[in-house]
């Protein structure tokens, strides 16, 4: 069997039309855009072209999209770069204990220089409650950042309604959408959405480029200082061949969006189906009203997810784990400990996240490994326990 | 890969019974092993818990391969057994817990 790649929450493979644009733009157009002949000229007609691909494909204007390296630098961006626009007036952010750790340490890090943070809890399939939201709400609150679909368990937050509070209530509304970007309709004024983080390498493009939707009027500082590329906010020579990929990327996952999601599902279900079938004390995570196709977090109790991703991996099937890495031990879930998993199931967990390019046939050979793996450990686990009685 | 392993002395004395993924592994061997995969001579906990996940599941195949769960150390090529942390390994004897 071919490798089975089951991990593109993780990142995904650039596909061979995007490959193809970055190609011609590397050969052609490889002039710095700051410069006024040809070469520099084509450059920056092809950044220009591709922020207003981007800008399109989340309702934004195109002077609204801000180039950048990637999901990481857009959420420090947001949040660094409001709240010290705001200097001293508001000194209050809103997040959730499910964010991605970019947004989750740059939180930590504004507390250590005397800001707030208020963490909202959320239920077992990982949403906030908005009534908890608005009681969180404080005169000094300066911003709400909010994960659109969580890159663990795949839940989709309920963006509109947050939205809405936060209009209501003149407060800026940052999302990280670096999952849902190219995977879900989003149109950033329906959402009432202030800030959106993306990044391509999660919808087919290249790594190290991605971008930050600022709504118009929005104060913000800027995080790199320099030059005066990206309107004076995002100092530095553009990645015009990385801009380009990005574009073409989001522009076929759009124009595919249907199709992709309708066969991603089809994976997915069956995936979930043979594992609820084969294979006993199962816990799906996540799973509520509305959720992100691809991602499937699943606990097996008795089983260490590392283990379990390690096997996989000796029979060319990856997925991973969702522990972190800490300085000197492997830390459960923050994700999985906040939707109220126990020490164990978040240990016993795997994220399988599937997408339009895996089939039936690699799904159920990925079941069936995983079926094979999960009774060897746990047999493995009975006979260890048998002979510490002896 | 959760196997238990016992590690007895001639004298049946053990000298460590636990999971094979916890037995003492000399360090400079983790090293290699994560400048072999990764390139890196400092990794991460997570990068470091996969270059043991691969020493053992290396020495699991030899084992395994011996056909039996009862194995003398002195009978095993000393390079597939150095890797383990205690003095004079090739002096005791292992047994692996493992399926049938």
């Amino acid at each position: 069997m071919k490798d089975i790649y089951m991990d593109h929450a993780s990142t995904t493979i650039i596909l061979p039309e995007v490959w193809e644009v970055m190609d011609k733009c590397g050969r052609v157009a490889y002039g710095n855009p700051s410069t006024l002949y040809n070469y520099g000229i084509q450059s920056k007609k092809i950044v220009n072209q591709s922020r207003r691909i981007i800008a399109n494909a989340v309702g934004a204007k195109p002077e609204e999209i801000f180039f950048c390296s990637g999901g990481s630098e857009a959420d420090n961006w947001a949040l660094k770069g409001t709240i010290l626009f705001s200097g001293n007036k508001k000194k209050h952010i809103i997040t959730t204990k499910i964010e991605h750790s970019a947004v989750l340490n740059t939180c930590k890090y504004l507390e250590e220089r005397g800001f707030n943070v208020t963490y909202l809890d959320v239920d077992k399939h990982g949403k906030i409650s908005l009534d908890r939201l608005k009681s969180s709400l404080r005169e000094d609150t300066c911003l709400v950042s909010i994960i659109f679909a969580n890159n663990e368990i795949g839940t989709i937050q309920p963006i509109k309604e947050i939205g809405q509070i936060c209009k209501e209530n003149n407060i800026y509304f940052h999302v990280d959408a670096v999952q849902a970007v190219g995977h879900v309709p989003i149109n950033v004024n329906e959402l009432n959405i202030s800030m959106l983080s993306m990044s391509a390498h999660k919808f087919h493009g290249p790594k190290g480029i991605g971008a930050l939707y600022i709504r118009e009027g929005t104060k913000i500082d800027s995080l790199i200082h320099g030059g005066s590329q990206e309107r004076g906010k995002r100092a530095g020579t553009e990645n015009v061949m990385a801009i380009a990929g990005m574009a073409k990327a989001l522009e076929l996952g759009i124009d595919n969006m249907h199709e992709n999601n309708f066969k991603t599902l089809k994976v997915r279900n069956y995936i979930v189906n043979q594992i609820s079938e084969k294979i006993d004390r199962v816990r799906f995570n996540g799973f509520g009203d509305n959720y992100i196709a691809g991602i499937i977090s699943v606990s097996f109790e008795g089983v260490d997810g590392s283990i379990l991703a390690y096997l996989l991996s000796e029979d060319c099937i990856y997925v991973s784990t969702s522990s972190a890495c800490n300085s000197n031990s492997i830390e459960p879930s923050h994700v999985l400990m906040a939707i109220g998993s126990s020490y164990d199931i978040a240990r016993g967990t795997i994220r399988i996240s599937v997408n339009e390019t895996n089939t039936i046939d690699e799904a159920k050979y990925a079941v069936d490994n995983l079926k094979h793996h999960i009774d060897e450990l746990r047999n493995n686990s009975k006979r260890n326990r048998s002979m510490a009685r002896v | 890969m959760n196997e238990k392993i016992i590690i007895k002395d001639y004298n049946e004395k053990v000298i460590y019974n636990g999971p094979i993924l916890d037995m003492p592994i000399k360090e400079q061997y983790i090293v290699k092993k994560s400048i072999d995969l990764f390139d890196d001579e400092d990794p991460c906990i997570i990068h470091k818990s996969y270059a043991i996940k691969k020493i053992i599941d290396e020495f699991l195949k030899y084992i395994k391969g011996k056909n039996h769960n009862y194995v003398k150390l002195s009978t095993c090529d000393p390079t597939k057994i150095d890797f383990i942390n205690i003095d004079d390994i090739t002096k005791y004897s292992l047994l692996l817990i493992k399926e049938k």
